[in-house]
């Protein structure tokens, strides 16, 4: 027996004879099967090749445990770093009202008129007074609806104040509209330019994919109302500030080869290949959009796997995969608010509703307007900050939501690189925390990052190249055809 | 460690006899709860030291004996888990720890 320590790993079989180790800190290694069993018993001989890679990646220590440690707890610590940057992400909801009914839209939108919906001025000053009052050097606002530019006014006039107290406290404050574009004015776009507002929009594919389920109120396609509009957006706000989000529906599922096509076509940056958000109108139309989390990951990896080959030819990343590949090769935090540990639901992410109630996530907000306050943290016209983000129940739900202390996750080898989502749980199970296992979220994380590491693992030097290029966001890495 | 693998006769069943001087009680049954999705799961005691594990698909299909193999699989690398959990479980505290330690 060798005297060498172990140092904390999960582990899993990728194939018959490969071994997928990943530690504390998401360093990894493939090891094979015989030399993963002399390792664990203790007989790995400490002059072995192996050896060396176990120690020098921190699976094991010999003489000086003391180093392994720190350098171990070094890493951690830039991991969870994310918490430092206690609340980054605040996204107000405008209004509940829309000029569009989307078959999966999860706001339960409300008609145009129905300004009962609206945030007030008065509401988003006091917002924006809370949003200040989080320790970030760089809150990000984002602007929510419904379709925000409906209740322009109140835009205008968080953008301005919040800019304002900005200055005076020295930060550095970012903004995002999430509109559908289809509404919107030139005056508005260029109010946008003006203060640097970035536009996220949503393009589900081509016509017939898009014009399946975003729909205006009579119930007819916005393709080409949507197009039209992103032409005069990209010109007066400038194409690298607006970007796009897809949903995947079962309209799509099997056509995902054309969304990525027309993203191509129209030359955006990337694509977020997403699934479908099972809550809201989407719960009541499941039987028609859905479809189940297994079939997601195939299709997910199906496409990816197209993504990559065509980055020989131009750059496009994949968000998602880029996301992860970056938690698994790079030390670095990466701000995703759906998949942290602790979750991000209220410290790196909250939500304002209309009428200043604050949720720790979207999902909470929705339950809220079925009825259900129980995420509700407060009002932000009537709490203080301390109730809100240092109370009771958001340090309750956070205490709980580690993947470091659920079921099955404390075994996964995908722990670090994954997430909790207790609001989620609670929609599904009536608990914020629940076994994992055989749920949707852990279905996608697990199907998705075991067909990553996959991707890593039979990677051939341009892959690796094209995987480089998008977690460094620099497409001269790839030597293009 | 012995096991003993056997399919029942209608083939809707398999069993395997697992020693439970190697197997824990938690190892057993979290790896049963990773079956449990598709299978109907009966832990059973057999003779000392022993249980036997048995496997029905819900889905009413005839059970595939390469299940029994993958689960007695699955048994050795959770075993192999939660020993190493108990090996490294004081150096884990320490890490966590160190990194929320304030910096000096
Ligand atoms: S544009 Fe957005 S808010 Fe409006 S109906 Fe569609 S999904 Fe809902
Ligand atoms: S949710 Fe699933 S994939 Fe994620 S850490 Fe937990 S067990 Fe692993």
């Amino acid at each position: 027996m060798n005297q060498y320590t172990i140092f904390p790993f999960q582990f899993a079989r990728l194939s018959q004879n490969d071994i997928l180790m990943v530690n504390e800190c998401g360093d990894f290694l493939f090891l094979p099967e015989d030399i993963f069993q002399l390792f664990v018993n203790h007989t790995l001989p400490e002059t072995s090749e192996y050896f060396c890679k176990l120690k020098s990646h921190i699976f094991c220590a010999d003489e000086n445990i003391e180093i392994a440690l720190q350098k171990t707890a070094a890493r951690y610590r830039t991991r969870k770093s994310f918490l430092r940057e206690f609340t980054s992400l605040h996204m107000m909801v405008i209004t509940l009202r829309c000029n569009q009914h989307c078959e999966y839209c999860q706001v339960s939108c409300a008609d145009r008129d129905a300004h009962k919906y609206d945030m007030s001025k008065e509401t988003a000053i006091k917002v924006i007074d809370m949003i200040f009052q989080s320790p970030t050097q760089r809150p990000k606002i984002e602007f929510q609806g419904g379709e925000p530019t409906l209740n322009w006014d109140v835009v205008t006039a968080s953008v301005l104040y919040a800019e304002k107290i900005a200055l005076q406290q020295n930060k550095n404050v970012s903004f995002v509209i999430c509109t559908n574009l289809t509404g919107i004015t030139t005056s508005q776009l260029e109010f946008c330019k003006d203060h640097n507002i970035a536009i996220s929009t949503s393009l589900d594919g081509e016509r017939s994919i898009h014009d399946s389920c975003r729909k205006d109120k009579s119930g007819r396609g916005t393709y080409d109302a949507f197009m039209e509009k992103l032409e005069t957006a990209r010109k007066i706000v400038g194409e690298d500030m607006v970007g796009a989000l897809m949903t995947t529906t079962a309209f799509s599922l099997n056509k995902l080869k054309d969304v990525v096509d027309e993203y191509v076509r129209l030359g955006m940056d990337g694509i977020f290949i997403r699934s479908l958000n099972p809550y809201g109108f989407a719960a009541e139309q499941s039987a028609t959009l859905g479809y189940s989390m297994e079939s997601f990951v195939e299709k997910y990896l199906e496409v990816l796997k197209y993504i990559i080959g065509l980055n020989a030819r131009v750059f496009f990343p994949e968000q998602f995969a880029t996301l992860l590949f970056s938690r698994i090769l790079s030390p670095f935090a990466t701000g995703f608010v759906d998949l942290q540990s602790p979750s991000g639901a209220g410290i790196s992410g909250a939500i304002y509703d209309f009428d200043g109630s604050v949720f720790p996530a979207d999902e909470a907000r929705m339950l809220a307007r079925m009825g259900d306050r129980h995420f509700c943290l407060g009002n932000a016209a009537t709490s203080s900050y301390h109730d809100i983000f240092a109370g009771r129940k958001l340090k309750e739900m956070t205490s709980g939501a580690c993947v470091e202390t659920t079921f099955p996750c404390a075994f996964c080898v995908y722990q670090a690189f994954c997430g909790t989502d207790p609001v989620r749980n609670y929609l599904e199970s009536g608990s914020e925390v629940r076994n994992m296992s055989h749920s949707p979220f852990c279905i996608k994380h697990k199907g998705i990052l075991r067909g990553l590491f996959d991707i890593l693992r039979k990677a051939d030097d341009m892959t690796k190249d094209i995987i480089w290029s998008w977690i460094t966001y620099n497409p001269s890495l790839v030597r293009r055809i | 460690m012995a096991t003993l693998f056997s399919m029942n006769k209608d083939g809707l069943t398999g069993s395997l006899v697992a020693s439970t001087a190697f197997f824990s009680r938690d190892c057993l049954l979290m790896v049963s709860d990773n079956y449990s999705k598709e299978y109907y799961i009966s832990i059973d005691a057999h003779e000392e030291e022993q249980v036997r594990v048995t496997l029905m698909k819900k889905d009413g299909e005839k059970f595939d004996e390469r299940v029994l193999r993958e689960f007695i699989n699955e048994l050795i690398d959770f075993q192999t888990r939660l020993m190493l959990q108990k090996e490294f479980g004081e150096i884990r505290k320490k890490i966590v720890e160190y990194a929320f330690s304030p910096v000096e």
